[in-house]
């Protein structure tokens, strides 16, 4: 039996009313633990309310998520908060690091807040920033990093509380297409080592190379769940079990 | 123009919360200021009406009829600066009973209540026509011991009683404020010589004066001595009543409260000035996009400071508009309170001045506190403006911030008071804001409990003792201690006698006030050296000691009643009774000069569980004409005022602390809209609600608590400063700093944390709520 970690099912999320914008229509998904799911789609699509209503940053009109046990549709803002800082690390496409903490600071601040204490919570994240590649930096401030830096620092901080599933909202959007290939096969270990990934991304190139499994969303619907042969040994057989409700 | 009105039209409705906080805070302060300025105004409107119409006096002297002539009375009418005098007019001090109570009564001869001088005017009832006639001061103009009315009939206590029956009552815009509790009462010319009781009851005339320049206390000091050194040495039975002391005692509880009053409108105009300051510079650093789009498109300098500026005037002058009428309601009752104590006609609380000038003058204080930042603004490089999007990151790390974190404070915490001052300059004039507030509540904590504290002081009042007796010339001294001695619940005696001390050096007199027995036993004190113990030493009023320059240690030579006086000062003493003036020494000391002086007032205190009102009774009528209960009004006048100003000083407390909570609120909401996005990044990351919540009100705790550092010391100098100002007024030293023990600190901590909380609060809920995809989406 497979260990399913992200369940959707039936998730619809409309923005001004029951009339108003559809961004998620009646979407029903399983992702199994360990997977590295590329969400695609065009502009609009849908992608990123996905990953926010799988985040808990943002609540499905209509439907059930369970992420990792736990049901996100029935939990308070509290809960989701405590979700968000224990079961999950978010990697955004504008890093949306603190500016006015430090690099050290900004990775540790998750751990901090899920009560780890401090001298723990340095000592992993300078355990982080140094097999990311990024100790040198640790007292410096985000405005000082480039672009690479920044998502790296981001990815440490996303990774800090060991959540078991990661969300990249086009993490490589805003970098060179060298810190970007460098930034995605951060990720590519990340996964390796048996967290899960869920990267949403317009980048056809992208999400084949490094996905292997990809899900189009068109209008909020999902209309494609492809798995693809993937690179580093896995079995093609089980990933095409992946396809949209036969998990 | 027009242009620029749309701008400010579409600023106004979009920046509603802004407009709210420039609003509230301006009607609070225009508010206060309108009720402090026509207080200040208006409140001796009445009595200067009456005075220029009545030619009232600018100085009334006193005098022994044994040591001055009507002649040489009527020379001082053409003194240099004299410009009207006289005539004078027989008086004498007479003890008169009415309704089984005594009182002194300064009866004067009057034939009619014109002339060219200290013309009076009638409250009701007629002038005395005949014998036996008598009109007197209304009551509602001081604290007497007898309240005659209309009708009434009132008899001399001495050895042939004379009746007088009440026929008129008077307005005297000149009472005599050296001997409080002294009656006035005028009856045609020629009644005196039949009130004329031996040493006891002496003769004696009053004589108004007019002249050119009178204006201050130092004109009307120069106008005494000219007259003085044209009388004969020892002429002045007391020192010269004056107008500008007149005036002030006849609205004191109006000039104490207006003071008071007017002191926090000057601090809620600088709190406002501070918040506005603080709005407008907010305003511009969230609005820098908006700025680079309307200088892009054509805007000048000038019309984007007119637009900025006029977003903070329009509200302003809105809530001054508000806050003026209701400032004049406010001042309404104290105004009635003035009047009808004068029997004058209420001054209106309109002042067209006061009422123009508010406005206009906070208008002057908004523009000039928004004209900086909006100049700033004005100055934007538009292209940059619009590349950059929003305002500026505050990039700059927080170093208590960073204190707090190796202190191991909670990350919602040390982030939140990190970010106090972030933005220095907002959090500096936040901060002072906020100080003002803090200042004011320690006011309104110590301020009552001050005064309370030297009102309560009984001895400063003349007033220690459970029972006081007034001794009439029916009964001699002797009799009259022998009478109070033999009552079993007589436990403590104190005989006092007053007589005006001349100083060598000086013309004017201060009181001398002798006393027989334990004075300490009863509450007397110095406030500060220590009370007379040997002959020859004496305790010197503050005010006296102030103005002559008299220090303890210091040897003075002074005369009473022509008599030689050496006195020798070992202490300092609160005489709130003698308007803080005067020596206070042993009787032995007094007898020694003037030995033929007898005490006329008694001072006892009763063994525990004594009834004071029997006592008194049964001394009464054991004493007959000889002795009466002199009532003591202080303590329920004392009550009165404290209550008023209990809930005076409260009010306008909360009203600054509501100005304080506004610079709060409006300190945080900037703050949580600047820091929106990482408010957001924060929620992404696992930061509860209620975390938020307390990560944007930390920063209004540790401006609050940066505040109370400035502003409670603050607050102690305050009270310090008007205490001592108010003593220099009335004749007392206090403490301002005493009241505030660890209580009132803990509850002023505790208050500075509420209102700090209060103003945060619902910025920090707002902050809560902050829609994280929504703020992030929109990079």
């Amino acid at each position: 039996m497979t260990d399913t970690i992200v369940e959707l099912t039936d998730v619809s999320r409309t923005y001004n009313g029951a009339s108003g914008t559809v961004a998620l229509d009646q979407v029903t998904l399983a992702i199994a633990r360990g997977e590295f799911t590329a969400v695609m789609g065009a502009s609009g699509s849908g992608k990123s309310t996905l990953l926010n209503v799988v985040a808990g940053l943002d609540r499905p009109t209509s439907g059930r998520i369970v992420v990792d046990g736990q049901d996100l549709s029935r939990a308070s803002e509290s809960d989701l908060a405590r979700y968000r800082r224990t079961r999950i690390g978010f990697v955004f496409q504008f890093f949306n690091l603190l500016p006015n903490l430090s690099v050290l600071d900004n990775v540790m601040v998750p751990a901090e807040l899920a009560g780890m204490a401090r001298a723990d919570a340095r000592t992993r994240g300078r355990q982080l920033l140094e097999e990311l590649g990024i100790a040198t930096v640790e007292r410096s401030y985000p405005t000082n990093l480039s672009g690479g830096q920044r998502q790296r620092v981001a990815i440490a901080r996303a990774l800090i509380n060991r959540p078991a599933l990661v969300l990249a909202d086009e993490p490589t959007g805003t970098l060179d297409s060298h810190a970007g290939e460098q930034v995605m096969e951060l990720l590519d270990e990340i996964n390796n080592r048996g967290q899960t990934i869920m990267l949403v991304t317009h980048d056809v190139n992208l999400a084949t190379s490094h996905g292997r499994r990809i899900l189009t969303l068109s209008d909020g619907a999902m209309v494609d769940d492809t798995a693809i042969e993937a690179r580093r040994g896995a079995k093609p057989a089980d990933l095409v079990r992946l396809r949209a409700g036969e998990a | 123009m027009r242009a620029v009105l749309t701008q400010v039209r579409a600023a106004l409705r979009r920046r509603r919360t802004q407009t709210a906080v420039v609003f509230i805070v301006s009607l609070m302060a225009a508010g206060i200021s309108t009720m402090a300025l026509t207080l200040l105004v208006r409140s001796n409107q009445p009595w200067d009406d009456a005075f220029a119409r009545l030619n009232g006096p600018h100085l009334l002297f006193d005098l022994d009829a044994n040591r001055v002539t009507p002649t040489q009375l009527d020379a001082t009418t053409h003194l240099p600066g004299v410009t009207a005098a006289g005539p004078p007019t027989r008086t004498a001090n007479v003890p008169f009973g009415l309704g089984g109570k005594k009182g002194l009564v300064q009866v004067i001869e009057r034939a009619d209540p014109g002339g060219s001088v200290h013309r009076l005017a009638l409250g009701a009832g007629r002038w005395p026509a005949d014998a036996g006639e008598i009109a007197v001061i209304h009551g509602s103009q001081g604290d007497y011991p007898i309240l005659p009315a209309l009708g009434d009939t009132m008899h001399s206590v001495n050895t042939h009683p004379v009746e007088f029956k009440v026929v008129g009552e008077v307005v005297d815009l000149t009472p005599n404020l050296n001997r409080a509790g002294t009656l006035r009462g005028w009856v045609i010319p020629g009644q005196l010589t039949q009130l004329v009781d031996g040493a006891q009851v002496r003769l004696g005339y009053q004589m108004p004066y007019r002249f050119e320049h009178a204006a201050t206390d130092a004109d009307l000091a120069a106008d005494r001595r000219v007259v003085e050194a044209a009388l004969p040495a020892g002429a002045e039975t007391q020192a010269p009543g004056d107008w500008i002391s007149a005036r002030s005692g006849s609205n004191w509880l109006v000039a104490a409260v207006s003071s008071v009053v007017f002191a926090f409108s000057v601090f809620a105009l600088l709190a406002v000035t501070l918040i506005v300051a603080s709005v407008v510079a907010g305003s511009v650093v969230s609005s820098y996009r908006e700025i680079g789009i309307i200088k892009a498109l054509g805007f000048t300098p000038a019309q984007v400071v007119g637009i900025i500026v006029l977003q903070m005037a329009v509200p302003a002058v809105i809530g001054a508009l508000v806050g003026v009428p209701l400032g004049s309601l406010f001042s309404r009752p104290f105004l009635e309170q003035t009047s009808a104590s004068l029997h004058l006609p209420a001054a209106s609380a309109v002042d067209p001045l006061v009422d123009v000038m508010v406005p206009i003058g906070l208008l002057l204080l908004v523009v000039l506190a928004a004209l900086v930042p909006a100049l700033r603004a004005a100055r934007l490089n538009s292209i940059r403006a619009i590349a950059r999007g929003s305002s500026p990151q505050t990039a700059r790390p927080s170093r208590l911030g960073a204190i707090l974190t190796r202190l191991g404070t909670p990350r919602p915490l040390s982030l939140g008071a990190g970010e106090a001052f972030a933005r220095p300059v907002r959090g500096l004039l936040t901060v002072l804001a906020l100080a003002i507030g803090i200042a004011t509540l320690v006011f309104a904590f110590a301020f009552t409990p001050t005064i309370k504290a030297v009102g309560d002081d009984l001895g400063s009042w003349g007033a220690a003792g459970d029972v006081h007796f007034a001794r009439y010339p029916a009964l001699v001294d002797p009799a009259a201690t022998a009478l109070i001695n033999a009552q079993p619940e007589t436990k403590v005696v104190v005989a006092t006698s007053q007589l005006p001390l001349t100083l060598s050096g000086h013309a004017e007199t201060e009181p001398l006030t002798g006393m027989r027995g334990d004075a300490a036993a009863l509450g007397y004190h110095a406030a500060s050296g220590r009370w007379f113990a040997a002959p020859g030493e004496a305790v010197v009023a503050s005010l006296t000691a102030r103005d002559r320059h008299i220090k303890i240690g210091d040897s003075i030579d002074a005369t009473v009643n022509g008599a030689p006086l050496r006195l020798h000062v070992v202490g300092v003493n609160n005489d709130i009774i003698t308007g803080g003036r005067g020596f206070t020494v042993g009787w032995q000391t007094l007898a020694g000069a003037v030995p033929t002086a007898a005490p006329d007032i008694y001072l006892v205190n009763l063994l525990p569980g004594a009834d004071k009102t029997s006592y008194g009774k049964r001394i009464s009528a054991a004493g007959g004409e000889g002795i009466a209960v002199q009532e003591q009004p202080w303590a329920q006048y004392l009550d009165g005022f404290y209550t008023l100003l209990n809930a005076l000083v409260g009010s306008l407390a909360l009203v600054l602390a509501a100005i304080a909570a506004v610079g709060v609120f409006n300190a945080t909401l900037l703050s949580t809209r600047e820091r929106v996005h990482d408010i957001a990044v924060l929620k992404a990351l696992g930061m509860t609600p209620a975390q938020i919540a307390v990560m944007a009100a930390a920063s209004a705790l540790v401006m609050a608590a940066v505040a109370a550092v400035i502003g409670i010391p603050a607050g102690i100098w305050l009270v310090g400063m008007v205490v001592g100002a108010m003593g220099d007024l009335y004749g007392f030293v206090g403490n301002g700093s005493a009241a505030i023990g660890p209580l009132s600190a803990v509850l002023i901590v505790a208050s500075v944390f509420v209102v700090a909380l209060a103003g945060a609060a619902l910025p920090a809920r707002w902050a809560a709520r902050t829609p994280v995809t929504q703020v992030l989406r929109s990079e």
